[in-house]
């Protein structure tokens, strides 16, 4: 399910992706992908291994061609442009930096292809040994270097050309996890100082929320979802995406009627719901659905009535795991493992009940749960790819 | 794959045969060394001095060194190329190398003999250009220093080819298309990317095939005679017409010692060449 | 991975096919049914072929090179994984040493180890017997065994090990059951390279045959100066058929990786 977004951005850095396919013999790994990528902005290329998203970030760099469809950078056609006179600067997974040169060399190469003078290749390279934050590292050989400190000089590298597009394909895959997340706030800080716009591969979700204005979800070659991080987690558009994207608990189960309410049946019980939950095609009687609810939406219940909008069922408590400010308790709901994730200050009035073994009454509240049809067969085995 | 025990002295005899082995070869070069400077039970240079003096012989030192840098550059020229495509092709590169091991592994004499039969007086080149009616009387392109440049630079050729690849296959991934991103054309990247990551293997070559070529025996033998004379057929003269021991090491101490100086000088311009690159 | 330009690309195959030509050539020469090699060639016939095998100094040539060729790559073999094995798992810092001691053969140009080598066994009073080839050999192909071994045993995670003798085998059945079979490769690259590399040896070699032992490339060698009859491009063809063998073999076995790594130095 591709977006059209059919009014290019005539900025400098936008890049309008039209019907793109790519195949290989065979193999088709990007199929029909249409994207538009406003000037400025941070977005992140996200999903599994072999989505396709490291083909479309080549493509747009130009090591490859498109098989159909044709990538415009501020509204002029690519086809025909070679890599190196596309405007666009690139961090590659393994870096790619120069083992013969030192660290301010690796970041003048470029300047000296464009034939800058001395005097300018010196002072820019300086500010940007600086604004990466490599003061004084400038002769170091790339093999004396820790992994943070190649990732800043592989940055300046290719920021210092000022690009209005700077491609990173899982530069940070290789850190480890605090590093990463400094440098993910460093990455977040320059794109927002450079004003360039920054197209970011990864397959990791949480660094794709943590950095980026929009996130792509892509799986199988096709876009499954464009939107901010926020309206990607809160109202996915199907069942991938839910599934890629945070913690979810999934309830498949059978529409039992559909019309002024759509009635589920599943295992922890028939549940009705406000048509407008549904995403794709809509549901019919019969149909196989997957309700999908985020743990946090799933809440205990005292002996009071429900407020209006909340589902109940019942179930039993498994387990409770207190992880500071919050607890996580698994249920059971006739069979169907649950997950619900309350503040544990919030759970005060109820905590006596909520033990192992004891049997509560949850609830949920009905526009709060999402319904999906199960996923087509090709998305599932690119599931089980990640799972 | 250490695991930090301490040795016992049984387990030390593992190292042994292998000390044998080592023991043998240095044994063998003291023996070459008391060969050439012990005349009469005392140290003498007589055999230096014998050599030394006669100009001829300067001039089959002059012949050899010259020869086998001459090979060595040309061997590395000529392997580049073939390197390049042995990189590129990731697909055939299997079948492609054994194309290259084969000549490389197959004995010295059976490839020096192919040369022959095509270089020779009644051979290949000659009788083909005769047959076509190019030429009345046979090229020497044998027994000449055409002969011995042709014949070592094709038999060493694939060592070029096969140490040239090995660097070219420890660039990383991406550099290329990295330095293309940066703005560099192909020639650009090859010239400042692709080339200078390669010289280590360049540099392995040139020493290897110099000392090669300065040590060879066969090939300068068969396809130089007896009149074009090289270091190697001297020696091998010495000890099997001659049968002149201690001549024939001293000649290999000078041997010796030219590929150790010229080796030491290699060493000094290939540090300078790759000043960094580690 | 970027592609080249066409003209780059026919340089390098021509190139590469020129490395082929003489053997080609000699293979050629030897189905030539004329006295000496011809062109264009008169006739073909099979009897430089026949010469040749019913010559019995041809057979004994081929046999003795081939047995020297199986004791030396098997002792060297060996010699070297003992080596390796007990520096790397027990002496880890005189490794080095080591190294340097197995690889200073390299840098001796050839013509002086053989002489070196005839000072060795004239002085044990052995030249002229299979002893002093095989000795000669050992120390030729030592460089050569020695790499792929400790390459190989290099990459043995010491942990697999310890966790083999933690589940109660004694070492020799740690080395058995989970060093060599990891070594594999490696091993069997030594076993064929130095292998290759003893049948194929001249110049050492030439110096330590006798009237009653001679290899056949020295055999080759001599019949070359002596007289060039096509029997010798027949017989040549043998050793290239057997040498081409032992490469594919090694190809199927071990791969070919070894010859492209790069050497930590």
């Amino acid at each position: 399910m591709t977006r059209q977004t059919p009014t290019p951005n005539a900025a400098f850095g936008s890049i309008d992706i039209s019907s793109v396919s790519k195949s290989y013999g065979d193999a088709e790994v990007l199929s029909e992908v249409s994207l538009s990528i406003p000037a400025g902005s941070f977005l992140t290329l996200l999903g599994p291994s072999g989505c396709g998203k490291t083909t479309l970030l080549r493509l747009i760099a130009g090591f490859i061609a498109p098989t159909r469809g044709s990538i415009q950078i501020d509204g002029r056609t690519m086809t025909q442009v070679p890599t190196q006179k596309r405007p666009i600067g690139m961090v590659f997974q393994n870096l790619a930096l120069f083992p013969h040169f030192s660290v301010a060399e690796n970041i003048a190469y470029g300047l000296k292809l464009r034939g800058t003078s001395q005097a300018e290749t010196q002072a820019r390279v300086a500010k940007f040994i600086q604004l990466v934050g490599l003061d004084g590292l400038g002769d170091r050989r790339i093999a004396q270097l820790s992994g943070g400190q190649k990732q800043r000089v592989a940055l300046a590298r290719s920021l210092v050309l000022e690009p209005s597009i700077l491609l990173l394909d899982e530069p940070l895959s290789a850190l480890d996890l605090q590093l990463r997340k400094q440098l993910q706030f460093a990455l977040k800080d320059i794109q927002k100082q450079l004003r360039t716009t920054f197209v970011f591969v990864t397959h990791d979700q949480e660094e794709a929320t943590m950095i980026s204005d929009r996130i792509v979800v892509m799986s199988n070659g096709h876009v499954q979802q464009v939107g901010t991080p926020q309206e990607i987690y809160s109202d996915p558009q199907n069942l991938f995406v839910s599934k890629f994207i945070g913690e979810v608990n999934e309830l498949p189960g059978r529409v039992r009627s559909a019309g002024q309410t759509l009635a589920v049946e599943t295992g922890a019980g028939t549940f009705e719901l406000p048509p407008g939950v549904a995403r794709g095609p809509s549901p019919a009687a019969g149909d196989n659905v997957t309700i999908c609810l985020r743990p946090e939406k799933i809440t205990m219940l005292g002996d009071t009535a429900p407020a209006p909008g909340i589902v109940t069922a019942q179930a039993q408590v498994i387990d409770t795991l207190v992880i500071g400010p919050l607890t996580r308790i698994t249920l059971d709901a006739q069979g169907t493992r649950m997950t619900s994730i309350q503040m544990t200050d919030a759970l005060g009035p109820v905590t006596g009940r909520v033990t192992p073994g004891a049997t509560v009454r949850i609830g949920f509240p009905a526009d709060a749960a999402r319904v999906f049809a199960p996923l087509t067969a090709d998305l599932a085995t690119a599931f089980g790819d990640h799972a | 794959m250490n695991t930090g025990e301490r040795p016992t002295l049984a387990k030390g005899l593992m190292l042994l045969p292998a000390l044998i082995v080592l023991g043998l070869f240095f044994t063998s070069v003291i023996l070459l060394f008391s060969n050439a400077f012990v005349d009469r039970g005392g140290f003498s240079l007589k055999y230096f001095e014998q050599i030394l003096a006669r100009p001829d012989y300067h001039v089959v030192f002059y012949r050899t060194v010259l020869t086998s840098i001459i090979v060595a550059l040309l061997a590395v020229l000529l392997a580049y190329p073939i390197s390049l495509l042995l990189w590129r092709s990731e697909k055939h590169r299997n079948m492609l190398l054994i194309v290259v091991l084969v000549p490389w592994l197959v004995s010295l004499v059976v490839r020096t003999y192919g040369w022959i039969i095509l270089l020779g007086p009644k051979g290949f080149v000659n009788a083909f250009l005769g047959w076509v009616g190019v030429i009345d009387t046979p090229l020497k392109l044998m027994f000449n220093d055409t002969g011995i440049i042709i014949g070592l630079t094709h038999v060493l050729i694939p060592f070029a080819v096969i140490s040239i690849l090995a660097s070219l296959l420890s660039i990383e991934e991406n550099l290329e298309e990295a330095s293309r991103v940066l703005g560099a054309g192909r020639w650009q990247t090859f010239r400042t990317i692709v080339f200078p990551l390669s010289l280590p293997g360049v540099f392995t070559s040139l020493m290897v095939i110099y000392l090669a070529c300065i040590g060879a025996i066969v090939t300068p033998l068969l396809l130089g005679g007896i009149t074009e004379k090289f270091v190697g057929s001297q020696i091998y003269q010495e000890v099997m017409a001659t049968f002149n021991m201690s001549k024939a090491a001293a000649w290999s101490i000078c041997l010796l010692s030219l590929s150790f100086v010229s080796l030491v000088l290699l060493k000094f311009i290939e540090r300078r060449a790759l000043r960094g690159q580690e | 991975m970027a592609k080249m330009t066409p003209l780059m690309k026919t340089i390098g195959i021509v190139l590469l096919l020129l490395l082929p030509a003489p053997i080609f050539i000699v293979f050629g020469a030897s189905f030539n049914g004329t006295g000496y090699i011809q062109f264009p060639p008169e006739s073909w016939s099979l009897r430089w072929y026949v010469d040749a095998f019913t010559d019995p100094r041809w057979g004994r040539a081929v046999l003795t090179s081939l047995w020297i060729a199986a004791v030396v790559a098997t002792l060297i073999t060996a010699i070297s994984f003992l080596a390796a094995y007990f520096t790397l798992r027990y002496a880890p810092r005189i490794s080095g040493w080591l190294e340097l001691a197995i690889f200073s053969p390299l840098f001796f140009p050839h013509a002086s180890m053989g002489v070196a080598a005839v000072a060795l066994m004239a002085g044990m009073g052995i030249v002229g017997t299979p002893i002093a080839i095989i000795l000669a050999h050992l120390m030729v192909t030592i460089p050569f065994s020695y790499r792929p071994i400790h390459v190989a045993l290099k990459s043995v995670d010491p942990d697999l090990i310890r966790a083999a003798e933690v589940m109660g085998a004694s070492e020799l059945r740690a080395l058995w059951d989970i060093i060599l079979p990891i070594c594999r490769s490696g091993i069997l690259t030594s076993l064929l390279f130095t292998g290759i590399i003893s049948f194929d040896e001249v110049t050492v070699t030439m110096f330590l045959i006798g009237p009653d032992i001679t290899t056949l490339p020295v055999q080759i060698f001599t019949f070359i100066q002596d007289d060039a009859s096509p029997v010798l491009a027949a017989i040549s063809t043998l050793s290239v058929v057997i040498t081409f063998l032992a490469i594919l073999l090694l190809e199927r076995v071990a791969g070919l990786s070894f010859f492209v790594q790069r050497q930590s130095s």
